[in-house]
């Protein structure tokens, strides 16, 4: 080692600024360079810290950094003027460094690689901005050339402090530096990010230090052009950034209230905003383009090029707004008409009638039936019109000459059904339940396939069906423990271990008991108490995990004493039900080897086993004896609107441990309408925020989509209420619900229509969501749009004088749904309730139509 | 653990750039070097340019993305990764993958798709800096785009342009990802086809803001002209399965343009490929994605046995096939064994074969539209990529080490004891793939995403030992 590595060394291990400042005063270029490395070595030490007590105050905690600050300071001394700008590139700067800069040192030697610092810095962080300024302004670094810069400058109101530690105004940094000016048109080109960008900056600014004003005051006290801030803004919309980032520049651009001549001039721009991917923005760009053509109709050229995107919008408003456009320049070009009507033909495929009606009104009014290019362009998308919509056109089309060779292709025109196919509930639709609908578990038969098949468990513990098949193989297969079992098991008992030890941070509980009682059996002698005693300490007690520990246990004891045995509860169908010809063998052969199960598989039995009402007539004295069995029966036997207490907490789980959820479910199929019960409120929960950690609830939806099953009180409760949550797969999976159940005529129209009725009529009322659901199946067939018409007349049935919010949304559908199946509204309880609905605009008269 | 990565020079003759002109635009794609060459590729105009824009800036997009973040991973990290692109044949194909690595997309632009001239044949990287994708979304129908990938030495003499240089370390799982995604590509079948409206309807159906981990299967309605979103499985077994919905959604940017949509998966829904053709045609997106967000292409190892299973005599067929490639934009293994392979003398199957090894050191693609692979070779060094295939490494160092056992073969099953972290681990090996082993990887994937490093080892043991 050298001398001056080892007087860099001292200086800064002592933290001594000013000996740093003597010492690097006299180094060459060439020491500089050998010293490099060594300082970026000790910057790297230094710039680490931690949580712990403070040098100065031992019982205070606090941020303390490994070298001290004295350290610190010389290490940030050191890499500044000591390395390249290469070597500066590949340090990680903590922006808590800022603090640390001996600036006065820096002007002094003015080190040749700060240069590109500035694009460094603010590569690592947005709050390097002030000191990337600062370098700039005493000419040490050169402007950053990256967007990092602009995103920095974005952010930085956030970092604007006067001397006095008051927010500076972000106008006076502007006015007092005129070089930031220019950066300020650069801000309209890029995007930002999740911390920094104009939108999210403004939304959490006060109003006088915010983007928009900020820019409106540089702009009207003539230092920013106001053409050129239009001219961006329009830019910036068509970049199609983030929706919530877009938001601010068609905001700002309004906000510069710009004159009928300045939007006029700008109306290629507005037009070509209509391709955008950005809704609001093409909303936007229509609103500007209606007021230019309030004086002037848009140039039929234009209509032609750009207008197309916003005819197809998904937006009922902005398709409408877009024919708007059409209609003002063929009223006024009546050469443009057929062009602008073929034109308009375009959002025939709307999937609001409303739209398709106003092309027909447009056809009506300027269109040429005898014109063979419209026409031909109107009949090519007949099949995607609304069909409420069909029998208008064919009408239009009809009037014209020879009408019927046009009309011809109209084959793929969807076909109505004419009630060919009427839902009807079956009352023997799930006749033979369970059994009729489930299919046989086939039992692990060789102990090479249980380690498979429990490895594959450990690792997927989703698959309670699995889990279940190698619980009633480790307490049935009998096992020889020598040193060929030990060695095809190590790699499992490792990992069992491995789980069973993880803290509840990283594993849940529900696996944790699961690989413990795997541990357990793989352990030579079997260990039947395979779980540490402070195992389940802080932890949320949930029922799934309470009673596969309990039944692991007692398999474990059993195995230990060399006594095989199946497990009184293990399934013997699919969603987990079990057979009872099943369980009277199972408790045979526990009599016979005098045997007495453990209560969590006698629970579990009694929930798992179909068409046995009276259990102690089975079990016999292991229910007389025991309280708690006694009380999973009374429970059974209560209906689940009684099943007010969860006494037991049979049902009992976290709100996000889906695996637990999911075991526990499908693994009391005798209690599905309590679960039911128990998750409609969880559903509840989701319709006004999307709740995405409610897993259980996703548990719960996939029980509700058994084959078969009868449906009572609170499964309807809960595939009513699962229609309208926010959450997609919740809401996919009551669809799908609904779906089989009516393919299998198990849906009772008035049952699920009373809770449509109850939410319809209550704050959370979302018929916008209703209205999408109920067309998802009814899409599925014929069959299913008819089960869905009747649902809506159902639901659309009492007393109506409070018209639902957005009750249009439900009517819309049903009126389409009523052409699609060639029907009209017959049901009396429906036409009632509408009749008594006083409403007016467009709900009103979608009721007249469907009373007409 | 951070990812590996390799260093690797991006060198063009000047930067990307879009230049606005009176009639339209003019967008100047500069190519990477390659072979002490600036490569030229293609000089015309984009007869779609509206949709062509949204296509290529799609891509951006889904290169710069990360639609998974590992539950540790706390600081976003995203460095842009420039897209490839492949010239030969006529078409010119642009590709790259998600940051996660778990989406593929690529725009394909074939001869209907332009008006101009395919000036030159390979495959390289294309510059597609931040101003360019600016200026690039500025583009819409009815103005007219010119187009060129590269320029000629004569033009970049006469500008007197100066080398554009970054220096950006890839991490290798984004670029095993074109390795294995052609794997996936090539088993796949077609499920369904939807066209007109009902594509738009479909892409604008799909939720957004979806749990990463919810799945859905996608199944047709409505008489089978349309598709929606189930939660179960048809009994038909065409439903297709998706999950990590996110990136699907990045289709719906492109639905406006959209004249036909086709879905791709393979039998066991590993992966699926969505494929959008444009109205007018000539040009088309792909994007393909696992089976589950938090996995990426990288990590499905689709080629192991491919790469672990090579003796010398298959080394020989395959260095006859890769002399058979010329850039075709389609090889189809069947009619490329009779022709081709007829006179390199060899069959059909081997050709088949060679095609898919070939595939694995990234010297093809596949195409689904055209049912066959093209040339392309990764201008990455792909040797160093396959041998630091953490899997084959591991198998490798297990034989070096002698920690593998094979037992000998019992009813038709090799069964061999490998040595494992403190454990031995049983492999065993029936007819055809059938393979299992104790291991963690095996047991929670079941062979889906490829075999383990222990069954790689028996089975290149094996082979040795034969």
């Amino acid at each position: 080692m050298t001398s001056i590595e080892e007087k860099l060394d001292k200086l800064v291990e002592e933290g001594d600024q000013d000996g740093f400042r003597r010492f690097v005063r006299e180094l060459s270029s060439e020491e500089r360079s050998k010293l490099s490395k060594r300082a970026k070595k000790w910057f790297k030490k230094a710039s680490h810290g931690s949580v712990g007590p403070r040098a100065n105050n031992p019982n205070s905690y606090g941020w303390t950094w490994d070298m001290g600050e004295g350290g610190l300071t010389v290490a940030t001394s050191a890499v500044l003027t000591i390395c390249s700008g290469e070597d500066l590139s590949s340090i990680d700067f903590p922006v808590s460094v800022s603090g640390f800069i001996d600036w006065d040192l820096l002007s002094e030697l003015r080190p040749s690689g700060l240069e590109d610092i500035g694009d460094v810095l603010l590569a690592s962080s947005s709050n390097f901005f002030p000191v990337v300024r600062k370098l700039m302004k005493l000419g040490l670094c050169r402007k950053p050339v990256g967007d990092a810069y602009l995103v920095a400058l974005i952010g930085s109101p956030y970092m604007a402090h006067n001397p006095d530690g008051k927010w500076r105004l972000l106008r006076d940094t502007f006015l007092e530096n005129p070089d930031m000016i220019e950066d300020i048109y650069r801000l309209f080109e890029v995007e930002g990010n999740q911390e920094n960008s104009l939108a999210s900056v403004d939304k959490y600014s006060a109003s006088e230090n915010n983007w928009q004003n900020t820019l409106l005051y540089l702009c009207k006290e003539g230092h920013l052009s106001r053409e050129r801030l239009l001219d961006e803004s329009l830019a910036a919309l068509l970049r199609d950034f983030i929706q919530f980032r877009a938001g601010w520049f068609s905001r700002f651009h309004e906000a510069l209230e710009p004159t009928y001549n300045e939007r006029k001039e700008r109306e290629e721009a507005y037009l070509k905003l209509l391709g955008s991917s950005i809704p609001p923005t093409v909303s936007f760009a229509l609103k500007a383009l209606k007021q230019i053509q309030a004086k002037m109709p848009i140039k039929a050229l234009y209509l032609d090029r750009y207008l197309s995107p916003a005819l197809a919008a998904r937006s009922k408003s902005s398709a409408m707004a877009a024919l708007a456009l059409v209609e003002k320049t063929i009223k006024k070009d009546a050469e443009y008409r057929t062009r602008g009507l073929i034109l308009a033909a375009e959002s025939l495929g709307h999937e609001t009638p409303e739209v398709a009606e106003k092309v027909v009104s447009l056809l009506k009014a300027y269109g040429n039936p005898d014109d063979a290019d419209l026409t031909r362009a109107v009949a090519s998308r007949l099949a995607l019109v609304p069909v409420s919509v069909q029998a208008s056109i064919e009408s239009w089309l009809k009037a014209g000459a020879g009408a019927s060779a046009r009309t011809e292709p109209v084959e793929t025109r969807v076909e109505t059904s004419s009630v060919s196919l009427h839902y009807e509930f079956d009352p023997h639709a799930s006749d033979g339940y369970p059994f009729a609908f489930v299919s046989p578990v086939e039992p692990i038969e060789s102990i090479d396939e249980l380690i498979e098949k429990a490895a594959y468990c450990l690792e997927n513990i989703e698959d309670v069906a699995e889990f279940e098949r190698v619980l009633d193989a480790m307490a049935r297969l009998p096992v020889v423990r020598d040193a060929e079992f030990k060695k095809n098991t190590g790699a499992l008992k490792k990992r069992a271990l491995h789980f069973r030890d993880a803290n509840h941070f990283s594993t849940p509980l529900f696996k944790r008991v699961m690989a413990g009682g795997l541990y357990g059996w793989l352990t030579e002698p079997v260990n039947p108490s395979p779980y540490p005693p402070d195992s389940f300490e802080f932890e949320f007690w949930d029922s799934a995990s309470d009673l596969f520990r309990g039944r692991f246990e007692a398999i474990l004891r059993r195995v230990a004493e060399d006594v095989l045995a199946p497990v009184l509860s293990s399934p013997t169908h699919s969603q987990g039900w079990l057979d009872a010809d099943a369980l009277r063998r199972r408790v045979d052969c526990y009599r016979e080897l005098d045997l007495v199960p453990d209560d969590s598989d006698l629970i579990l039995a009694i929930f798992r086993t179909a068409s046995i009402d009276d259990f102690s007539k089975v079990l016999g004295e292991w229910v007389e004896k025991n309280e708690k069995v006694k009380a999973a029966i009374a429970y059974l036997k209560q209906s689940p609107r009684e099943n007010l207490k969860m006494d037991y907490g049979y049902l009992v789980t976290e709100k996000d441990n889906y695996p637990a959820a999911r075991w526990l479910y499908f693994s009391t199929p005798r209690l599905r309408e309590v679960c039911f019960r128990v998750n409609k409120g969880y559903a509840a929960e989701c319709i006004d925020w999307m709740e995405v950690a409610h897993y259980r609830l996703t548990a719960s939806l996939e029980v509700l989509m058994e084959s078969g099953a009868p449906l009572g009180e609170f499964a309807y409760k809960l595939m009513g209420t699962g229609l309208i949550v926010a959450e997609a797969r919740c809401c996919s999976l009551a669809r799908e619900s609904m779906i089989i159940a009516i393919e299998e005529g198990r849906l009772s129209v008035p049952d699920l229509a009373a809770t449509l009725r109850a939410f319809l009529h209550s704050e959370k009322t979302k018929p916008r969501r209703l209205a999408e659901s109920l067309k998802e199946v009814a899409r599925v067939s014929d069959l299913h749009a008819d089960a869905v018409c009747q649902v809506i007349e159902a639901t659309l049935n009492g007393d109506g004088r409070q018209a639902p919010r957005g009750l249009s949304y439900l009517l819309e559908f049903y009126l389409e749904l009523l052409s699609q199946l060639g029907a009209t509204l017959t049901s009396e309880g429906t036409r009632s309730y509408l009749a008594s609905v006083e409403v007016s605009g467009k709900t009103g008269k979608l009721i007249k139509r469907l009373l007409l | 653990m951070a990812d590996p990565a390799i260093s690797y020079d991006y060198i063009y003759p000047f930067s990307s750039e879009f230049v606005s002109e009176e009639s339209g635009g003019r967008l100047r794609l500069a190519a990477s070097k390659i072979e002490d060459k600036f490569p030229y590729f293609f000089e015309g105009e984009i007869l779609q340019p509206n949709v062509t824009a949204q296509m290529l800036l799609n891509l951006a997009k889904i290169v710069t993305t990360r639609f998974y973040y590992p539950p540790n991973m706390l600081r976003r990290i995203i460095e842009e990764r420039d897209p490839v692109i492949t010239s030969g044949g006529g078409f010119l194909r642009f590709e790259g993958f998600s940051v996660c690595a778990g989406a593929y997309a690529r725009v394909d632009i074939s001869p209907d798709g332009y008006r101009g001239e395919v000036v030159g044949k390979g495959t390289t990287n294309v510059d597609f800096n931040a101003p360019t994708r600016r200026e690039l979304a500025l583009v819409r129908d009815g103005s007219r785009l010119t187009f060129c990938v590269g320029e000629e030495e004569l033009k970049l003499e006469h500008e007197g342009s100066s080398l554009v240089e970054r220096k950006v370390e890839l991490p290798k799982r984004w670029i095993k990802g074109f390795v294995e995604v052609q794997a996936y590509q090539a088993k796949m079948k077609p499920r369904f086809v939807l066209s007109g409206q009902e594509v738009l309807r479909f892409l604008r159906s799909l939720p957004r803001n979806v749990g990463s981990k919810a799945e859905f299967y996608v199944v047709p309605t409505g008489n089978g002209k349309s598709l929606r979103l189930s939660q179960r499985a048809d009994s038909s077994g065409e439903a297709v399965k998706i999950a990590g919905m996110k990136r699907l959604n990045v289709l719906a940017d492109l639905a406006p343009f959209a004249d036909r949509l086709e879905v791709f998966a393979t039998d066991d829904n590993q992966s699926t490929e969505w494929r959008i053709e444009s109205k007018s045609g000539g040009i088309s997106f792909v994007l393909t994605i696992t089976a589950d967000l938090y996995r990426g292409f990288s990590g499905e190892g689709q080629v192991l046995s491919e790469l672990a299973s090579m003796d010398g005599a298959f080394e020989k067929n395959l260095a006859r096939v890769y002399a058979g490639l010329n850039w075709q934009s389609c090889i189809k293994a069947d009619s490329f064994g009779s022709q081709i392979g007829s006179q390199i003398g060899i069959d059909q199957d081997s050709a088949g074969r060679s095609l898919a090894t070939l595939g694995s050191r990234g010297l093809v693609g596949y195409d689904l539209n055209q049912g066959g692979y093209f040339h392309r070779e990764l201008p990455f060094r792909i040797e160093e990529v396959e041998s630091v295939h953490p899997r084959l490494i591991g198998a490798r160092k297990l034989i070096e080490k002698g920690g593998v056992k094979v037992q000998g073969k019992v009813d038709g099953v090799l069964r061999a004891e490998v040595e494992g972290s403190g454990v031995v681990h049983i492999v065993k090996i029936g007819a055809g793939t059938e393979a299992v082993c104790t291991c963690p990887w095996h047991s929670k994937y079941q062979g889906k995403r490829g075999f383990c490093k222990h069954i790689l080892a028996v089975l290149m043991e094996a082979e040795d030992g034969e």
